[in-house]
């Protein structure tokens, strides 16, 4: 009898237990939130923010053909864009959710886009972004000039969304990619001052050379513009963004930009270079070009104080192989190899005197850290310093001493040029990454 | 009252490494020493082996009978009553404090809604309940849940070194630049929390299988925890840097976020708040069985079954009021639970043991 009554309160408290165990307190499905990809954030009017999101549409992006082969027109968008003005962007998120019929989730943002009219007036409004919970510290930020809202206008391609479409250019390794950890510890070491990476905003020409592209806007683009009533070619939908350059921020505000070569400059000071591309004249025959790639970099900074004065000597090391060489000579040679180490190491040397030039004489910020080293190596002598480091940064002596070794050049010694004995290469700029 | 329960030296490893891992992570102070934590964690992890010897001397003098029970003999009835209601109330307070900080983690990180009472009250009743089922119960739950404690704190180290360029080691640069004291206090305030905490176990000493045997697994396990426990504070460092370590509430979740390895690694969170559950629940259980064991020793109960669930009721409602909020709790942690812990883990056992070298008191079993 015991037993039965025993067994019949077990089975009782187990289907009451049942009963609470089905539902969670604070659950969220997934169907209940709106993913956000991609965010804008730009300065609006005297001291409010505008907050522009980017929301995945799941029906898009979900199963198999997004596009739908068979789905036909360009009207379906894989996400929408919402937009809204308020004090700061924790407020700016809950007028978002007075417009949009989901909760807004932010753990799957992938990049935060600073207007330059909102990095202008400084970073503090980032503050939300690492207190909030659902934040993640390593989305990548970047800048651009004008509207950060623009960028959001991407047109879904290969990536279906702005998001995806920027961090998939980072992976790349031949850009700065800066998370935002990494601002954030920029920021706030004094001896260290943000520099951030800016898109710039392709037309559709630039990106794919097609101007029939451009009149009817891609498959998807936001580009409609009717017959004869062409929307001028600046403010036409984008069609890819493309990184160039960078912005450079002195404590919490954005001061300037640095061009192409001072980026990669800067690059190479910081030692943030992982891949690229070198090219530049033959050292003997200035009418063909070698392009070299390189895939392991190396930077080590080293502070020597001497009294009151502060050298710094940087030490740059890398290897790569040569990918192209339209000069004369053969490369059997090793003296040739040598030649065009040589050459390298100038061409990397003229683009960390640039990038130091340009933060030196009229930034006047250290953008490359130099001030965290000597705390790291001169405690002492960090302390005297700390206070006006931009200003010491201005005048200090640095010395860039980078070596570079070929490895390799490719399948083939020479050019069929240089087998040919014909001199006349084409002319080319230098450049490229 | 009597345990009847038997623990092997294993088991008294696991629970001890278990205990010590308990909240620390979880709020792993990186406090004055700055990026020389972790030198002041190992420090004062030396200095915790130093701890596990005297409670270990305690414990091989007196086999086979807990603090509360010969603290009578060797002050007196008055002197020996008085300690071992400080040392149970200190048992007390420890018990909510690991309990609140669990309850807080959840409502920052996991589910924000949700009262802080129902934590409180839930975990609060499995710690019941693990008590109610006594002490080989709470070391076969060790045995079971530290070497997967353990394992995944490695994992989550492993993890952070393999992110490309995540681990930057010149974070820990310059290495003691203000002179030693910074890193003097550090180890001072980790010498209470968490090593100087392990002065509970010498509750749990006597129910080894072989009482003479305790030092070596009790040394190893505090050896063990400080060197994973600097492990991870390295990590944070070389993740986050020292200042956004300070700056972040949960420095480990913060760098264990940031693990990312070909975008298929990642988001590790639900691996490093289930390692702070697990740790957290375990001390939390020992804790609680040491309060109702000598609670029940105190007041030379038969049982101490009875008093498992008027304790849960006690402490699901004393929790909430321990501190009002986190910025309390980081500073109780930091500043006061130093010193305020001071008399309990070191004086306490010292006193014990000098004034029986002094009057010659022996154990009955010796």
């Amino acid at each position: 009898m015991r037993r039965s009554l025993r067994a019949v309160f077990l089975l009782l408290s187990l289907t009451l237990i049942g009963m609470i165990l089905d539902g969670c307190w604070s659950r969220r499905e997934i169907e209940e939130l709106a993913l956000i990809m991609a965010a804008a954030l730009d300065a609006e009017g005297e001291n409010q923010v505008r907050l522009s999101a980017f929301i995945i549409n799941p029906r898009e992006i979900g199963g198999g053909q997004p596009m739908g082969a068979g789905g036909g027109g360009g009207t379906r968008m894989p996400g929408e864009i919402v937009t809204a003005v308020a004090d700061n962007f924790a407020e700016a998120t809950r007028r978002l959710e007075e417009h949009i019929p989901r909760r807004v989730f932010w753990a799957h943002n992938r990049v935060i886009i600073l207007g330059d009219g909102l990095a202008r007036r400084g970073l503090q409004s980032l503050d939300w972004f690492s207190r909030d919970r659902q934040m993640r510290l390593d989305t990548v930020v970047v800048l651009t000039e004008g509207e950060a809202r623009r960028v959001l206008d991407l047109p879904p391609g290969i990536e279906l969304n702005p998001g995806r479409i920027i961090t998939g250019i980072l992976n790349s390794h031949v850009i700065l990619k800066v998370e935002l950890k990494d601002l954030f510890a920029m920021w706030q070491a004094r001896g260290d001052n943000p520099v951030v990476p800016r898109v710039v905003l392709l037309s559709p020409d630039e990106h794919s050379g097609s101007k029939l592209q451009g009149r009817e806007g891609r498959p998807g683009g936001g580009g409609e513009g009717g017959e004869g009533r062409e929307a001028p070619p600046a403010q036409a939908a984008p069609a890819a963004v493309r990184f160039d350059g960078a912005g450079v921020f002195k404590d919490d505000k954005l001061v300037g930009y640095l061009d192409h070569l001072e980026t990669l400059g800067t690059m190479w000071l910081r030692g943030e270079v992982r891949e690229g591309v070198i090219t530049f004249n033959c050292p003997a025959h200035p009418e063909g070009q070698v392009a070299v790639r390189f895939y392991r970099s190396q930077t080590k900074v080293k502070p020597h104080v001497e009294g009151d004065k502060i050298r710094f000597l940087v030490k740059i090391t890398a290897e790569g192989d040569l990918t192209e060489h339209t000069c004369d000579d053969s490369l059997k040679d090793p003296a040739q190899v040598r030649a065009m180490e040589e050459a390298l190491r100038r061409e990397v040397e003229k683009r960390a005197e640039a990038a130091l030039d340009k933060a030196q004489k009229e930034l006047k910020a250290d953008i490359f850290g130099f001030g965290e080293v000597l705390h790291r190596q001169e405690p002492k002598f960090w302390k005297q310093v700390q206070d006006h480091w931009n200003e010491i940064f201005a005048g200090v002596e640095v010395k860039v001493e980078p070596r570079m070794e070929v490895r390799r050049v490719g399948m083939t010694y020479a050019s069929v040029e240089a087998i040919r004995g014909n001199t006349g290469g084409k002319k080319t700029s230098p450049g490229g990454r | 009252m009597r345990e009847e329960g038997r623990i092997s030296g294993w088991q008294l490893c696991m629970l001890v490494m278990g205990f010590l891992i308990g909240t620390s992570t979880l709020i792993i102070p990186v406090g004055p020493a700055r990026q020389d934590a972790w030198i002041a964690f190992l420090l004062a992890g030396g200095l915790g082996v130093g701890l596990a010897y005297l409670y270990t001397s305690l414990g091989k003098r007196f086999p086979g009978e807990t603090p509360l029970e010969y603290s009578l003999r060797v002050l007196g009835r008055w002197g020996g009553t008085i300690l071992n209601v400080l040392f149970i109330w200190y048992a007390f307070h420890l018990a909510s404090l690991v309990l609140l900080n669990i309850a807080e983690l959840y409502t920052m990180v996991v589910m924000i809604t949700t009262p802080l009472i129902v934590f409180i009250g839930v975990m609060a009743g499995l710690a019941a309940l693990a008590a109610r089922a006594g002490l080989e119960t709470i070391a076969r739950l060790a045995e079971l849940l530290t070497p997967f404690i353990v394992l995944t704190m490695l994992t989550l180290n492993i993890l952070c070194l393999a992110t490309p360029n995540l681990v930057r080691w010149e974070n820990l640069l310059p290495i003691m630049a203000e002179g030693p004291i910074p890193v003097v206090r550090g180890m001072f305030d980790t010498l209470a929390f968490p090593f100087g905490e392990t002065v509970f176990f010498l509750v749990l000493l006597p129910f080894v299988v072989d009482p003479g045997r305790t030092r070596r697994p009790f040394c190893l396990a505090v050896i063990l925890v400080s060197l994973l426990l600097s492990s991870v504070l390295v990590r944070n460092i070389t993740v986050l840097g020292a200042a956004e370590s300070n700056r972040t509430i949960f420095p480990s979740l913060a760098a264990v976020r940031l693990i990312n390895i070909g975008d298929v690694l990642q988001r590790m969170d639900s691996l490093i708040i289930f390692i702070w559950t697990f740790a957290g629940f375990l001390k939390l259980s020992i804790v609680y069985y040491i309060f109702v064991l000598g609670t029940a020793q105190l007041f030379k109960l038969k049982d101490v079954r009875p008093l498992t669930l008027p304790v849960w009721l006690l402490l699901t409602f004393f929790t909430p009021h321990v501190y009002e909020n986190v910025q309390e709790m980081l500073v109780f942690a930091g500043r006061v639970w130093p010193f305020y812990f001071l008399p309990l883990y070191l004086f306490h056992p010292a006193l014990l043991l000098l004034v029986a070298k002094i009057r010659g008191v022996k154990g009955r079993g010796a």
